[in-house]
């Protein structure tokens, strides 16, 4: 019987110093990771990385998140980040390990987003009012996908252009 | 010990993403995948055609997302019918499925269920070598993987000259 099941938890708070802690869990029939990251804002650069592979298929296998080390200072969302990280933490030490890492940098920036939009929130903002100054402000979401696009129903929803 | 401090915050984001795949009775393979974030929940459901790894169907959607448009997304997941697993998928599903003028949520749901897929083929071969009875069996098991695998510099246990292909005389 051909069967497989993967599971992908990741969990992000917000220090008071601005540091985002990130940890991330990945759970299949092969593997079960463990991730935890430091990041610093607005930098988006990583400050620490800790891993561990709790279960797996080689000797060699647990010695793959000695390589995080190598990630710190890194900026997320930089040129080739993705591509990066495949290289460095994939191929240098385990692909599944790369997975979950880059499932956990991108989780940073929408909890960024959060925080921000959780202000907004109890300050009388709606929802309409946050995503209009978030795409007058944010240029990572402008043009990101169809529903940011300068063309998109949203755009002319919202009423605005760029 | 009366507990006066509890050093927890409550999380800014969660994420959870789950990923499955199985075989169907026409000998096809399906692949699904579903996400639950703080902001969004989406699921996906693709067909798989064997031996071509060919997506000969696919169906999703976004059940709750930040800004409503995103549920109206649904048919840019078309555009992946007819696509084949294998080398340059992540480039193809990117540039296709995600991007300026399509959904990266969609994008990055496709390449979770092909890889879930392919993480099933492995399933069955490690689990006969992972059920070696006795040390001396499992090396001969690792050893015959590294020898017969042609993956080298792919992760840290195919890296040439590491410990356990000294040790084992690969």
């Amino acid at each position: 019987m051909f069967e497989f099941t993967r599971s992908k938890c990741i969990g992000v708070e917000k220090r008071e110093d601005g540091i985002f802690l990130v940890h991330g869990f990945l759970d299949d029939h092969v593997y079960t990771i463990e991730l935890d990251l430091e990041v610093k804002t607005p930098e988006f650069t990583i400050v620490s990385a800790k891993g561990f592979m709790k279960r797996y298929t080689t000797p060699e296998c647990p010695k793959a998140p000695s390589i995080l080390d190598d990630t710190v200072g890194l900026e997320i969302g930089s040129t080739d980040f993705e591509m990066k990280i495949k290289k460095l933490v994939g191929r240098g030490g385990c692909r599944h390990l790369a997975d979950l890492f880059i499932e956990c940098c991108n989780s940073v920036f929408p909890a960024v987003m959060q925080t921000h939009w959780k202000t907004a929130r109890a300050n009388g903002t709606t929802q309409d009012d946050f995503l209009k100054e978030l795409i007058n402000n944010e240029p990572k979401i402008k043009d990101r996908c169809i529903t940011y696009s300068r063309d998109g129903n949203l755009a002319k929803r919202l009423g605005v252009s760029w | 010990m009366v507990q006066s401090f509890v050093d927890n915050r409550i999380l800014s984001y969660t994420k959870n993403i789950h990923a499955g795949a199985e075989n169907l009775d026409n000998g096809n393979t399906l692949a699904r995948v579903r996400v639950d974030d703080t902001f969004l929940t989406a699921e996906l459901k693709m067909e798989l055609e064997l031996p071509d790894l060919k997506i000969v169907s696919i169906q999703g959607s976004i059940i709750r997302s930040f800004a409503e448009e995103c549920k109206n997304n649904t048919e840019i997941l078309q555009r992946a019918v007819g696509m084949r697993v294998g080398s340059g998928i992540t480039r193809m599903v990117k540039e296709t499925i995600g991007g300026p003028k399509g959904c990266n949520v969609f994008a990055d749901m496709i390449l979770e269920g092909c890889n879930a897929m392919i993480m099933g083929f492995t399933v069955d071969e490690l689990d006969k070598q992972l059920s070696a009875e006795s040390d001396e069996a499992f090396g001969q098991v690792l050893k015959d993987m590294l020898e017969d695998n042609p993956r080298v510099g792919s992760c840290i246990a195919f890296v040439e000259g590491n410990e356990l292909r000294r040790r084992l005389g690969v």
